[in-house]
């Protein structure tokens, strides 16, 4: 009886996957994280490849498969090609995977003379996305949980302010001081705020933001076009307009 | 068999357990190396192109995103050199703050490379989850030696990866002494994984293989990895480091050189220039030119880090203070810092125009620095093991490379600075 039990569980472990293209590491570190017990969530997903801690690491296929970074060369596309044809699902990492991130900023500099850095959905169809810089652990749980379960996960469509804690006059919009809160999709439980920093937009835009709103209320506080928009693209690439 | 020594060419594909991509491609002439060459396949994402034209506030920001397996030490470099143009001089308090800050990121970072990266080469299996099914307790325990670092950083910089709190100056947010208070038990508590550590890796201290090199390290004799003045063997260079290292600029790796030869930087260059952080190791017999001897001086740089926390936050009583601002930007041009990352020394080197806007960057790596040590400890060590099987040699020489902990991410992503 037992060993039934056992076998029928393994197999519902789900097959996952972690690649690395350019980005930090930071994200997958914040897999690793995860756990602080990673031993234990292996009672549950079924770590196939992931070069940074394994030495053998088998091809396909994935039932998940998690990709962090920019895509910034010809060898990085054909990777990425090659683990969408081989994954049931692919989630984009981190700002980096979604939108170019910081990764993606030397797509800015005048006549792109160290090539660009492109989000993973210019190439292949993406899945899900965890947006931010890091990743939220607390959003990638439920992610996994939901897959697991066959359940489709739905993103985040608030702004940050709505997890916010500094209310009334302790908004840093009220303060005169740049935040991006309004604009920027939650689910980071507005961890800047609560340590003191306004919000850097690093999620990416919530649908429908009121994005000239926001730039206009920067301008009246002091800030110059040019610098707005930097401030802008600094997470997000173009995902904030252009 | 095939063995090596009968053949001409050796490519290692994909060397697994570093952080990022590379190739160790080896050319053998009968029992002469003619060349080790690490191939980086990483691509380059430029950060010093990235932070100029940014204001000065914002480089400490981005350059962490360097790297997130060192983000606090890309952060306190960053902000010690700012701080180092705007000339000011945070408070004691900020001070101790940032080093135990700094020492939690030393904490994972040294636990993920021993028990993750390093540990399997030892013991014989592929990667740590093969080894959880005997070893799980072990694995266990230095996962949670590993948190208690995270946890340093959580409550000090607000998460642990890219911490938030740190800003020129100061902190935007002070922990409070409940946390603090919390985390000196749990950090006493780890203080036994941390010496079982110890034990663990001087069980693998073999004089295996030796090559004398020039070091670079803080001199410091409070063992600080934050502050002290950057030294080799002999000198103390500090902002001179142009004038003594010589940057080169491959695509897409930087490497170092001082007086034309390679030099290391790292636990062992630490230990060199400052002795065992922790007194009673001071006599362990150990090869100071042995990369093999990393690994044991890792787990000694992980207690000193415990202990040290521990001495500085049972001391502190947390005070409300903002971050020391200085606004004037007139006289600015130009900041420097080095701390100690847990691969090494770590150079910012800023320059800005009169608006206090970047207009040079200059980050220097500790395995950028590392680089070309390791292919002259390749050219060096191979010969003695050319009679092993294949798979052996790339085994031995997996765990030399492994022993530097590389992160070659680190090492690329960086463009040549004209300096003017």
């Amino acid at each position: 009886m037992k060993k039934t039990t056992k076998i029928s569980k393994k197999q519902k472990k789900l097959r996952i996957g972690n690649f690395w293209m350019a980005g930090c590491i930071g994200c997958l570190l914040e897999i690793f994280n995860v756990q602080d017990g990673t031993l234990d969530f292996m009672d549950y997903i079924d770590i196939i490849d992931f070069d940074l801690i394994q030495e053998k690491n088998i091809e396909g296929p994935f039932d998940v498969a998690f990709v962090e970074g920019a895509i910034t060369n010809k060898k990085e596309e054909e990777e990425l090609r090659k683990i969408r044809k081989e994954s049931k699902i692919l989630v984009a990492l981190g700002s980096c995977a979604c939108f170019g991130g910081i990764s993606g900023l030397k797509n800015f500099v005048r006549g792109r003379p160290f090539g660009t850095a492109k989000p993973l959905y210019k190439f292949v169809k993406v899945d899900y996305r965890l947006r931010g810089c890091p990743i939220s652990r607390k959003e990638f749980i439920e992610l996994v949980k939901h897959l697991k379960r066959g359940l489709p996960y739905r993103e985040n469509t608030s702004p940050v302010c709505t997890e916010c804690p500094l209310k009334g006059d302790d908004c840093f919009l009220k303060k005169g001081i740049p935040c991006m809160g309004p604009i920027t999709a939650a689910g980071c439980d507005a961890i800047c705020m609560k340590n003191g920093q306004a919000c850097e937009g690093c999620r990416g835009p919530i649908p429908n933001a009121n994005i000239s709103k926001l730039f206009q209320m920067f301008e009246k506080f002091g800030m110059k076009p040019r610098d707005i928009r930097k401030k802008f693209r600094k997470f997000a690439g173009n995902a904030f307009g252009e | 068999m095939l063995l090596v020594s009968e053949m001409k060419k050796i490519t290692i594909d994909h060397i697994c357990k570093i952080y990022g991509h590379a190739n160790l491609a080896i050319k053998v002439d009968g029992k002469k190396v003619q060349k080790a060459e690490l191939e980086i396949f990483e691509s380059s994402r430029y950060f010093e192109s990235i932070v100029k034209g940014r204001s000065y506030e914002e480089a400490p920001e981005l350059t962490s995103r360097i790297c997130g397996i060192c983000s606090t030490a890309h952060q306190m470099a960053s902000l010690k050199a700012m701080e180092h143009a705007l000339n000011i001089e945070p408070s004691s308090q900020t001070k101790k703050l940032r080093e135990v800050l700094h020492m939690g990121g030393i904490i994972q970072s040294h636990v993920f490379h021993l028990y993750f990266l390093a540990l399997p080469d030892y013991l014989g299996y592929d990667s740590a989850i093969q080894m959880s099914k005997k070893h799980g307790k072990k694995l266990k325990e230095a996962l949670s030696l590993r948190k208690v670092g995270n946890d340093i950083i959580t409550i000090i910089g607000g998460r642990p990866v890219h911490p938030i709190s740190c800003r020129i100056g100061g902190f935007d947010k002070l922990p409070n002494q409940d946390d603090i208070n919390k985390l000196v038990k749990s950090l006493k508590e780890k203080r036994k994984i941390a010496l079982k550590t110890i034990e663990l890796m001087k069980g693998f201290l073999k004089k295996e293989f030796e090559r004398k090199t020039e070091v670079i390290a803080l001199r410091n004799k409070n063992h600080s990895f934050i502050d002290g003045v950057v030294s080799t063997r002999e000198k103390e260079i500090e902002e001179d480091y142009r004038r003594y290292i010589k940057e080169y600029h491959g695509e897409p790796k930087k490497t170092t050189t001082i007086e034309g030869k390679s030099y290391r930087v790292g636990p062992l260059a630490r230990f060199t220039i400052n002795g065992s952080p922790v007194r009673k190791y001071n006599k362990i017999k150990l090869s100071l030119d042995s990369p093999f001897s990393s690994n044991f001086i890792r787990a000694v740089e992980i207690l000193y880090c415990i202990d040290r926390s521990i001495e500085i936050l049972e001391n502190i009583k947390i005070k409300k203070e903002a971050p020391r601002e200085k606004k004037r930007l007139k006289n600015v041009n130009e900041g420097f810092a080095a701390v100690e990352a847990p691969r090494g020394v770590l150079f910012h080197h800023y320059k800005f125009n009169r608006h206090g806007r970047v207009n040079r960057a200059n980050i220097i790596t500790p395995t950028a620095q590392n680089l070309r040590s390791i292919e002259d400890d390749v050219k060096v060590f191979l010969p003695r093991i050319l009679k092993k099987k294949k798979k052996d040699v790339v085994l031995e020489l997996e765990k030399l490379i492994r022993a530097y902990d590389p992160c070659i991410s680190c090492s690329t992503h960086f463009l040549e600075v004209r300096w003017l």
